[in-house]
């Protein structure tokens, strides 16, 4: 066991190497010169002085703004150069400082997360709550009623986008109920009750989605392991179907699902972009879409990092825990 | 070249042995009744492509026009889905996003899927340090969730239909290479690629004639359950405000914040594209289930 965490954790490092090597070369792609597109699309940058005007796209745009931000994003260096400096940076925690808001990009990440982290496992649970018991009792009862409602909804629950249930759970309870989500964000240790209000409808509609591919997963595996013979020999002993299901079945039916699931925290990650959007919720998600609207890509730079990091973590525990729970993966 | 025709045929004779080939009909009933809501899928994606070719005939309006006057009007016989907050028909804009749906959908999954498939049968065939380099590509692109990435690219490229395609083809191409690769190593294996070999044939063409027709299975079922997840895709961008920009009618881009005040007072504004990307989503998925059942029972279930 200890040796399959040594490769797995080895395997990581690298991992989150290419990660930014990926996100450094996207955004440096951007046709033409960054720094112009920033300042042009989006008025001049906080606190960076300079006079003497150039034109591009109908705004004006001084010459030492435009070189104070250079240098500010390092745009004067050469590419490798920028690169290590980053990923050090990075190392420390240090992302830079965003040239718009003024404030260290780590910092303006770190202030969002508890809102992401709520919603994610808020959205899991809602999620987990459908999927687990939709899911057994589908397989249990192949192929009657309960079966193929369960499967035509969870097929449906695939198809709906997420951003329209989202939209939806906005428009009609305030055509019915003339509820309107809060303005304002509520931090939970500040009002647990009003806040989790705020969360209520972005996590069911996250959660929705995500019940779907679970529930699915839950069924296949549910339907396999109830044809094993120790399934067959618990029942010849003359428990009841549920001791059956539940204590001998499902227990051994999670596990893949456990790997569905960690594909699911992509979709998961994707989804609070979405619905902190719809919401108004300030969380990571939110911030990530704002720093593209707004160019602002030192800031877009960090979050996207940071979200691919979280994204591989939660890869690497799901493998250990995976290693864990199924003994003849650590050995392949 | 026999053997590979033997091969072939011995699969062929297997599934004439089944279904009698000159009967199609009769392969379509037998697919019909086995699978229901794969039938019913099929028919939602008719549906779907009916709508995006004739979609000059079928709307009742210019889908760009501004009728004067007649903001947010609520659905009437005049029109049938209601107007938007600037006056224009909602059921042609709707009927017309089908054609920018399904034309972002297809462009994107072709170029995804074929560049994938074709780096995966490389990979695989050539293997080596160059299938592990294309390998740990592979890897550095899947390490990103899909929006995130495609959100990434399309703040690189900037808002255009052009660039919508190629953010969803990137996002599509990994997972294609990765499974056509472990394919492509399964066939390697086979004899007749020996036989092939030993009777002269070059590395080119044993990949296309004969690597490539056997993969093709999977490629195609790859292809058809990409394509919801594309169409997605390009709806959720658009509604992010970074998809196929206005006024081009895109269904996620016509639920977009631009029209969100308006929600509360018309629904109907931001109820029909929503059907119309949810009803071709479930079509391509309960489509691709049934074909992946069919087709391909190692997949079933995944």
């Amino acid at each position: 066991m200890r040796q399959y965490i040594i490769r797995r954790i080895l395997v990581f490092i690298p991992t989150i190497l290419a990660l930014s090597l990926l996100i450094f070369a996207l955004i440096r792609v951007v046709p033409g010169d960054a720094a112009l597109i920033m300042l042009a699309e989006s008025g001049s940058a906080a606190g960076l002085p300079g006079q003497g005007q150039v034109g591009f796209g109908g705004r004006k745009v001084s010459n030492e703004q435009l070189d104070a931000l250079r240098a500010h994003l390092g745009l004067d260096r050469p590419l490798h150069e920028q690169y290590v400096t980053w990923v050090l940076g990075a190392a420390r925690l240090d992302l830079g400082v965003s040239p718009w808001s003024g404030k260290p990009i780590t910092y303006e990440i770190q202030r969002r997360i508890p809102v992401s982290a709520e919603l994610g496992v808020l959205a899991m649970l809602v999620g987990l709550s459908i999927a687990i018991p939709v899911g057994v009792i589908s397989a249990a009862r192949q192929d009657t009623w309960m079966d193929y409602v369960g499967r035509a909804v969870s097929i449906g629950g695939l198809s709906v986008p997420g951003f329209w249930i989202g939209t939806l759970l906005i428009v009609f309870p305030s055509i019915w109920f003339n509820w309107l989500p809060p303005i304002r964000f509520v931090p939970f240790f500040e009002d647990p009750l009003a806040n989790l209000q705020q969360f209520a409808f972005p996590a069911l509609a996250l959660g929705v989605g995500l019940s779907a591919s679970v529930m699915r997963m839950t069924r296949s595996q549910m339907l396999e392991v109830l044809r094993q013979d120790y399934v067959r020999t618990a029942r010849a002993k003359g428990l009841r179907e549920r001791v059956v299901i539940y204590r001998h079945a499902l227990k051994n039916a999670m596990i893949p699902v456990i790997t569905i699931m960690s594909i699911q925290f992509g979709h998961l990650l994707g989804g609070t972009v979405i619905m902190e959007t719809i919401f108004n919720l300030p969380g990571v998600g939110r911030l990530t879409l704002d720093a593209v609207t707004s160019r602002d890509y030192l800031q877009l730079q960090g979050n996207v990092l940071f979200l691919g990091t979280v994204f591989a973590v939660v890869n690497l525990v799901v493998d250990l825990l995976y290693a864990w729970l199924d003994p003849r993966i650590r050995y392949t | 070249m026999a053997h590979v025709g033997g091969v072939r045929g011995l699969a062929g004779a297997g599934l004439v042995g089944r279904v009698a080939r000159p009967n199609r009909l009769g392969t379509l009933g037998h697919f019909m009744r086995t699978k229901p809501l794969g039938a019913f899928g099929a028919v939602l994606l008719l549906a779907l492509i009916f709508t995006a070719v004739f979609a000059d005939v079928l709307a009742p309006y210019d889908p760009y026009k501004i009728h004067q006057g007649h903001s947010l009007v609520a659905p009437s016989p005049q029109f049938l889905m209601g107007t938007d907050e600037i006056s224009r028909d909602i059921l042609s804009r709707v009927i017309y996003g089908a054609r920018i749906s399904l034309w972002v959908g297809i462009v994107a999954v072709g170029l995804g899927t074929t560049s994938g498939s074709l780096l995966g049968i490389l990979s695989g065939y050539v293997g080596g340090k160059f299938d592990f380099a294309v390998q740990r590509l592979v890897d550095m692109i899947m390490s990103l969730p899909t929006i995130v990435m495609a959100l990434a690219i399309m703040a690189a490229l900037g808002q255009s239909i052009t660039n919508v395609m190629i953010a969803i083809a990137i996002v599509i191409s990994p997972s294609a290479c990765r499974v056509i690769r472990g394919t492509v190593l399964a066939v390697k294996e086979h004899q007749y690629i020996d036989a092939a070999r030993a009777i002269g044939c070059g590395d080119l063409q044993l990949m296309l004639r004969h690597v490539l027709p056997n993969v093709a299975a999977p490629i195609i079922i790859l292809a058809t359950t990409s394509l919801g997840g594309a169409i997605l895709s390009e709806a959720s961008l658009s509604f992010l405000g970074l998809g196929t920009p206005p006024p081009t009618p895109s269904w996620g881009g016509m639920l977009t914040s631009t029209g969100r005040s308006y929600f509360e007072v018309s629904p109907w504004v931001a109820v029909f594209p929503g059907l119309a990307i949810s009803l071709a989503i479930y079509g391509f998925n309960l489509l691709g289930d049934a074909l992946r059942d069919v087709w391909d029972p190692r997949l079933r279930g995944r």
